[in-house]
């Protein structure tokens, strides 16, 4: 399995993560950086063949203080 | 029309072959936030900050993502209803296309001014997938 992180709309290529949760951790960052708001971007997972097995949208985390 | 492989060419399997479309056309499809097809939708997505930030280069910060088929495109969208542009491609020298299927099959990178693109699309259908 392959997770692509992608820009929600368009679907345009944002960067490559062998788990789910390094590409939730990509868009929390984002996020908590202050560059990006909650559903900006989501997650395309691929098979081992690289054909889309599904695309998965993340609640964010709540921003700690 | 097969647009040419880092692997045909003896070349690692990250590297990126990026050429002018090839001749006579290139189909090719590209998710839309609406039905109608605007500028904006073929506007590089992320912001220079967003791309230092995530160490994405500048190469492929300035490219937009599109699919070699429609049904690809359909299934890079969580949306409900998807809108898809089927955009055909001609030689004018302005537009650069490579072929990215580590980031999916079917995936290209698409790299012109938006208006070229805008001008090149030929219809827009609406499919619904959930």
């Amino acid at each position: 399995m392959t997770f692509i992180v992608q820009e929600a709309i368009h679907a345009d290529y944002v960067s490559t993560h062998e788990t789910r949760e390094e590409a939730v951790e990509a868009i929390e960052d984002l996020i908590q950086a202050g560059l990006a708001a909650p559903g900006d971007f989501n997650i395309r997972e691929l098979d081992g063949g690289g054909r889309i097995v599904r695309v998965i949208d993340i609640d964010p985390q709540p921003l700690t203080t | 029309m097969q647009l040419p492989i880092p692997v045909d060419h003896g070349l690692p399997d990250d590297a990126t072959i990026v050429v002018p479309v090839p001749v006579p056309t290139l189909t090719l499809y590209r998710l839309l936030e609406h039905e109608h097809a605007r500028e904006g939708d073929f506007e590089p997505s992320l912001s220079r900050n967003q791309a230092k930030r995530r160490g994405i280069p500048e190469l492929f910060r300035g490219s937009v993502s599109f699919w070699l088929e429609e049904g690809q495109a359909v299934a890079a969208s969580a949306r409900p209803t998807s809108f898809v542009a089927r955009l055909v491609l001609t030689d004018t020298g302005l537009v650069h296309v490579a072929s990215t299927e580590q980031r999916a099959r079917g995936h290209v990178d698409v790299w012109a001014h938006p208006q070229e693109l805008l001008q090149a699309v030929v219809d827009v259908v609406r499919r619904r997938v959930h």
